[in-house]
């Protein structure tokens, strides 16, 4: 067990060597030049002067030597400074990265709260009226604009009954839960349809297997057998599939934030795009990629705790 | 695309007196036998259309502004009132059909015939090109989606024709995967070391008997990822980093009417619906070219 952990540690360092290099590049790719963009609201500077604070900042080194900086800054926690705000591109991020986290993570408790018992109930009742009627809610699922599903909730939830804020966050805790409420369900959507869907024919799949109908022909109970039996063998693919979509939930609350004024890095990212803020553009999607990196190794660990197979493979 | 079914539909029906049954006349019979098929294709064709002949079909200027007339509410002169310029909605809704359309399937065509050329050569030909196309493969997964396609338009800059780019540029690995995992398995197959064994070339055998049995697979995931493409171009036009007003383009139609979502929540409604009808009916498409043309998915 120890070795498979271990082992899936070391893989994925070549990942995020990439994924550094990946983000280092998308600095380098920006067009115009940094100081420029630096000093955008500053005084004209002559080329004197930007010279010399080229080299202060080291862009005049050669690129593997900047490389081999903004590493060794980056396992420092320095990710420069922020145009906009003048404070430090990590600070601004930490700060907001809570606020994502408790999005996705309420998010995904939907998704299952909602997709496993639509996607099970319709297997069990395969070709019925249950069945159809939650195929089209599926269907639907990933049909829907996510973003537009956000704001109808608002046309319905908050402007037209007045239950609910339509943006922003609360401070309290009861307002923070209420305005929550809203953009959490609606990035559910994005991943509600496809897991039904996948807890649905998971479900059914298990259920042909021949362990199945031995325990049905054993005698056992219907619902001892579905649930006691197939259930936890259905459950797998699921897993595998929800902790692989976490990163489109990733991207989609990048919108949904943007639609609801949620104050996390999606909205940060996007904000300053438009504010040509590019050092925090490309450190949010380094954390973007970290956090997904992150999610599949701890995936990858939980899987062979529940399925053993995994280790001898 | 949805003439040229219905094209082989009537070519099928011509074939059954004449040849024995072929696959493409059981793909397509199956295709017309599903109800949730011909919805699709008729609802597609007339988004097709409604693309096509936007001038003729629209009863306003989509781009022509009128002060004397803004804010107007649903009537029977504006079907879905006017906006803050006074531009008819509805016209604009027609237009928007064109963007999104246009988005969906040169995103989905090109991506998917560079992903299956570089993925059949990575699967076929294996080394150097394999290793580099699977590295970046593994490499792009490590990010989501969107977030990466936001950053390819930050570095780009924000425009209908950067954001098609960047859409491309990420779309065309997912089919390479795809694509070449297919090719693993079809190489090792029988009929291709018997191709190999008689002499046939490299090129021959990719294209005589490795793409066919690629092709079904492609054509569905094809089809699925038009819709897809359509609701990520869309959701990116929301955002204000793909189509810029005054485009008329369904997400950029949704971020305008945000500001008039309090007194005409119905311009805030229609785009949305229409993305929603359109990747309905792609989606209908695409699981009945699954049923139809996959066998392997088969119920």
């Amino acid at each position: 067990m120890k070795q498979y952990i271990l082992r899936r540690v070391i893989l994925m360092i070549p990942l995020v060597f990439g994924v550094t290099t990946a983000t280092f590049a998308l600095i380098h790719l920006i067009p115009g030049d940094p100081v420029e963009l630096m000093m955008s609201n500053a005084r004209q500077l002559t080329e004197e002067e930007i010279h010399r604070i080229r080299d202060k900042l080291g862009l005049n080194d050669p690129l593997p030597i900047q490389y081999v900086r903004y590493v060794t800054n980056l396992l420092k926690g320095d990710m420069g400074k922020s145009v906009r705000s003048r404070s430090d591109v990590s600070y601004e991020i930490m700060q907001r990265l809570p606020d994502t986290i408790i999005l996705t993570v309420t998010s995904i408790c939907l998704v299952l709260v909602l997709a496993l018992p639509i996607g099970i109930i319709s297997a069990l009742k395969r070709g019925t009226w249950i069945d159809t009627l939650a195929m089209t809610f599926a269907l639907f699922g990933v049909s829907i604009p996510a973003f537009w599903f956000g704001i109808m909730l608002m046309l319905i939830f908050g402007l037209h009954l007045d239950w609910l804020p339509t943006v922003g966050q609360g401070k309290t805790p009861i307002e923070f839960a209420r305005s929550l409420i809203l953009p959490s369900v609606t990035l559910s959507l994005i991943l509600l349809g496809l897991v039904t869907r996948v807890a649905r024919s998971s479900m059914l799949e298990v259920l042909s297997l021949d362990y199945v109908r031995t325990a049905r022909a054993k005698g056992l109970g219907a619902r001892w057998v579905n649930f006691r039996h197939a259930l936890p063998n259905a459950l797998i693919p699921i897993l595998t599939i929800v902790s692989g979509q976490f990163a489109s939930l990733l991207g989609g609350a990048v919108l949904i934030e943007k639609v609801f004024g949620w104050p996390g890095i999606g909205r940060l990212a996007v904000d300053s795009i438009f504010a040509r803020d590019y050092l925090v553009v490309t450190n949010t999607v380094l954390v973007f990629a970290i956090m997904v990196i992150l999610v599949n190794l701890a995936n990858d660990i939980l899987y062979c705790y529940i399925d053993p197979r995994i280790r001898f493979q | 695309m949805a003439e040229h079914i219905v094209d082989l539909a009537a070519d099928a029906a011509f074939i059954e007196l004449t040849e024995p049954k072929s696959f493409f006349y059981k793909a397509t019979r199956q295709l017309l036998g599903k109800k949730q098929a011909i919805l699709g294709f008729a609802v597609l064709l007339v988004l097709v259309l409604a693309a096509v002949f936007a001038e003729q079909i629209a009863p306003y200027d989509p781009y022509k502004t009128n002060y004397a007339n803004v804010k107007q509410p649903p009537s029977a002169a504006h079907f879905i009132g006017t906006d803050e310029l006074g531009r008819d909605g509805f016209s604009r809704l027609i237009y928007g059909a064109r963007i999104s359309l246009m988005v969906g399937v040169s995103v989905s065509a090109i991506s998917t015939t560079v992903g299956v050329a570089l993925g059949a050569i990575a699967g076929y030909f294996g080394g150097a090109v394999d290793m580099i196309i699977m590295r970046a493969v593994d490499l792009f997964m490590a990010f989501p989606f969107l977030v990466l396609a936001i950053a390819l338009v930050a570095v780009f800059g924000p425009s209908l024709f950067n954001m098609m780019l960047a859409l491309i540029l990420l779309y065309w690995i997912w089919f390479a995967r795809l694509v070449r995992g297919m090719v693993l398995t079809l190489r090792e197959t029988e009929f291709v070391v018997g191709a190999k064994a008689a002499g046939a070339s490299d090129i021959s055998i990719i294209f005589r008997h490795i793409l066919p049995n690629v092709f079904p697979v492609v054509v569905v995931q094809g089809s699925f990822s038009v819709a897809d493409a359509i609701l990520i171009a869309a959701g990116l036009s929301y955002l204000g980093l793909g189509a810029q007003p005054p485009t008329a383009e369904w997400g950029s139609m949704l971020s305008n009417a945000k500001e008039l979502m309090r007194i005409l929540p119905v311009l805030s409604i229609a785009p949305g619906v229409a993305i929603m009808i359109t990747v309905l009916a792609i989606n209908f498409i695409g699981d009945a070219l699954r049923d139809a043309l996959d066998p392997t998915l088969r119920n």
